[in-house]
């Protein structure tokens, strides 16, 4: 006879504990492509188009950027609030708006020249997410309002906001009729350098030197990590959980508001039905960034970016075997799923002892 | 005057969108009153959803496919209760990554689905003649009468739900579990096990919720077909302040409040996009009333809500 008994460990070396994670990645991702298999792609043909094509070849590499981008600058604000032990998943709506206040400032003041310009539409994006998240904040912080759900509602009410500005007010006479809004003028336009998207890159490097500082080296930072690890005696030394709960959902939806402010003036250019939306559920692929990150912000760089060549092989692989946009939702869920349980693998161990 | 016609649909429509809410806030308050929150009910929904119009097609009847939906959210809740009640991993990520997968396998396997005829397939109502009543209360007493079979049933569930939780041993094991799974586990109770089976019910209930939404209310597969409604349901265990029996009032004015978004378009002067919004916004105003009346104080959530529990033991 077996008997598998659970054992808590006490100690772990780095080495294990990292190994753990990588380990709960990889599974994640072969799951996914086991499911892609089953669907009647070619596991080489998989394997191939989710890692090596979107990282090797030029082309696919700035089609990965196009995506790590936006979700490493939400996933940094995202870590902010998950350290916190506040459950924001409203990026996606608080990027939406985002995109929309940059559109706006765009169509306001098409006479204003870059670089000008593009730091006022990304400020105003920024600005649209911050107020985006600020009701969630504001009930978080005062009542204890569940903030998944209302952060969730809010992306809802974001969606139809955006609906009805590309369907009524917004919408292009001369887009053949698709619900397109008009695209934003030239000025405001974020071109390549080159080839390579200078300003998102650089932007997003920014971010994270940005989130370093406020996390690690700041007061502030100190009190969210307080609130996280133990919020009854963050509460009983004086941290202010009403400051803790605003500023958090405040500033990545600030994050979050930029990246739809980039996204909108360098990739898209105009607002769209969901399809061809700025957003493209990237919001919700940051949440499985900043996780993968283990909530720390130097490691959301290479997170977003092999979720950013992962989503664009699976775009890839998705055109090839004419599948619908939400594959990139199961990949993100069982690659979420995967990492947290590593947890367990990290907290316990197994002891297989064999008795007669 | 009121409109009869007008009321009368508005009645109908109630009744009808709050069968889904039912079923999945009812299966929600079982697995948080086990001390699980399982956010992955929209994944659950969708995937019965789905199940529930694939099943129906290949059976020809609806019953089956209602049941299969069912079937098909357990084994969502399933993954859940492995990641979250047997590995211990965070409830709340490990909802949130269900619903993404749900989400995603369902535009995945759904395709073929889309907009397919469910002609001749549908829940039919139970009395399907004409009502002999005066024409001042005649579209009232149809909209409550024509209803199929599982708009009536919906309504026991939270009853039955009700009398499992507080009427019998099982029941006092799963509000155990959620109130101190430590001291449950110290009086012979097996912690995960009635954790993983309240988990696993709830999201046969999920499912079945999913299933009336497409076989019930909107007649067809459409992708995204649950729009929310899920999360809603998991806003409404709050509102309904984890008693089952209050899950069928919480659930009849949400559904209120949906119908109304449906029933005022293009009757008052507000674009039908921010009429879409009216559930979502009520969700938020509905949670954060509940917390101003400070009713968690005293009807409050289960103690252990949320906190993983696995059990270990030393060697030696």
């Amino acid at each position: 006879m077996f008997e598998i008994r659970i054992l808590r460990r006490y100690e772990i070396t780095n080495k294990l504990k990292s190994s753990i994670y990588v380990a709960s990645f990889i599974t994640g991702i072969l799951i996914f492509a086991l499911i892609e298999v089953i669907y009647g792609a070619n596991p080489y043909d998989v394997m191939s188009k989710l890692f090596v094509k979107p990282l090797t070849s030029y082309a696919d590499l700035q089609i990965t950027i196009r995506y790590a981008v936006p979700i490493g600058i939400m996933a940094l604000g995202l870590t902010l609030t998950y350290k916190s032990g506040i459950y924001s998943i409203g990026s996606e709506g608080q990027m939406a708006v985002g995109a929309i206040f940059a559109a706006w400032t765009a169509y306001a003041f098409n006479y204003i020249e870059p670089p000008t310009s593009i730091v006022i539409a990304l400020l105003a994006g920024a600005l649209g997410g911050l107020l985006w998240a600020l009701v969630p904040g504001i009930l978080k912080g005062l009542l204890n309002v569940n903030e998944v759900l209302t952060t969730l509602m809010f992306n809802f009410i974001a969606y139809s906001l955006t609906d009805y500005l590309i369907y009524g007010p917004w919408r292009s006479p001369r887009a053949y009729g698709f619900p397109l809004t008009e695209p934003i003028p030239k000025s405001y336009v974020i071109l390549p350098t080159d080839g390579i998207p200078v300003i998102n890159i650089s932007t997003f490097i920014l971010s994270v030197f940005l989130m370093y500082a406020i996390i690690k080296k700041s007061v502030f930072g100190y009190q969210v990590r307080a609130y996280g690890s133990n919020p009854t005696a963050a509460k009983s030394a004086g941290i202010s959980f009403l400051k803790v709960a605003l500023l958090c959902l405040a500033i990545s939806g600030a994050f979050a508001g930029l990246a739809g402010a980039l996204q909108l003036t360098s990739v898209h250019n105009r607002l769209g039905p969901k399809s061809w939306s700025v957003t493209e559920g990237l919001g919700y692929t940051a949440i499985v960034s900043a996780w993968l990150a283990r909530l720390e912000p130097w490691f959301v760089l290479p997170s977003a970016i092999l979720l950013g060549a992962l989503i664009n092989g699976g775009l890839t692989i998705k055109a090839v075997l004419g599948q619908p946009e939400g594959v990139v939702n199961i990949m993100n869920g069982v690659i979420l799923l995967s990492i947290i349980a590593a947890d367990f693998f990290i907290n316990y161990r197994f002891v297989i002892k064999v008795r007669e | 005057m009121i409109d009869t016609l007008l009321l009368g649909n508005f009645v109908f429509l109630t009744l009808k969108n709050a069968v889904p809410l039912i079923l999945a806030t009812t299966g929600e308050v079982i697995a948080e009153r086990s001390g699980v929150i399982n956010l992955g009910v929209e994944g659950s929904m969708i995937l019965g959803s789905l199940v529930g119009v694939a099943v129906t097609l290949i059976s020809g009847n609806f019953i089956i496919g209602f049941i299969a939906g069912g079937f098909a959210g357990l084994f969502l809740a399933l993954l859940h209760g492995l990641v979250a009640v047997v590995l211990g991993a965070n409830q709340i990520v490990s909802g949130i990554a269900i619903t993404m997968a749900g989400l995603g396998l369902t535009s995945l396997l759904g395709r073929g689905y889309v907009g397919k005829s469910l002609y001749g397939l549908r829940p039919t109502p139970l009395y399907p003649y004409e009502i002999p009543a005066p024409d001042e209360v005649k579209p009232l007493i149809t909209a409550i009468i024509k209803h199929d079979v599982i708009v009536y049933v919906s309504i026991l569930i939270p009853i039955m739900v009700a009398l499992l939780l507080f009427r019998t041993k099982l029941g006092i094991s799963i509000r155990a579990c959620g109130e101190s799974p430590v001291i449950a586990e110290s009086l012979g109770v097996n912690v995960t096990l009635i954790r993983f089976l309240s988990v696993s019910l709830g999201g046969f209930l999920y499912g079945l919720g999913g299933a009336y939404l497409s076989l019930g209310i909107v007649g067809t597969w459409v992708d995204n077909i649950t729009a929310g409604i899920g999360w809603i349901a998991v806003g409404l265990v709050a509102f309904s302040m984890w008693m089952p029996i209050r899950v069928l009032p919480s659930s009849y004015l949400m559904a209120a409040l949906i119908s109304m978004s449906y029933i005022l378009q293009g009757k008052i002067g507000v674009s039908s996009y921010f009429l879409s919004m009216i559930p979502y916004i009520s969700t938020v105003v509905i949670l954060t009333l509940i917390n101003v009346e400070r009713f968690r104080v005293k009807i409050g959530a289960p103690n252990a809500l949320g906190k993983p529990y696995v059990r270990e033991e030393r060697l030696g």
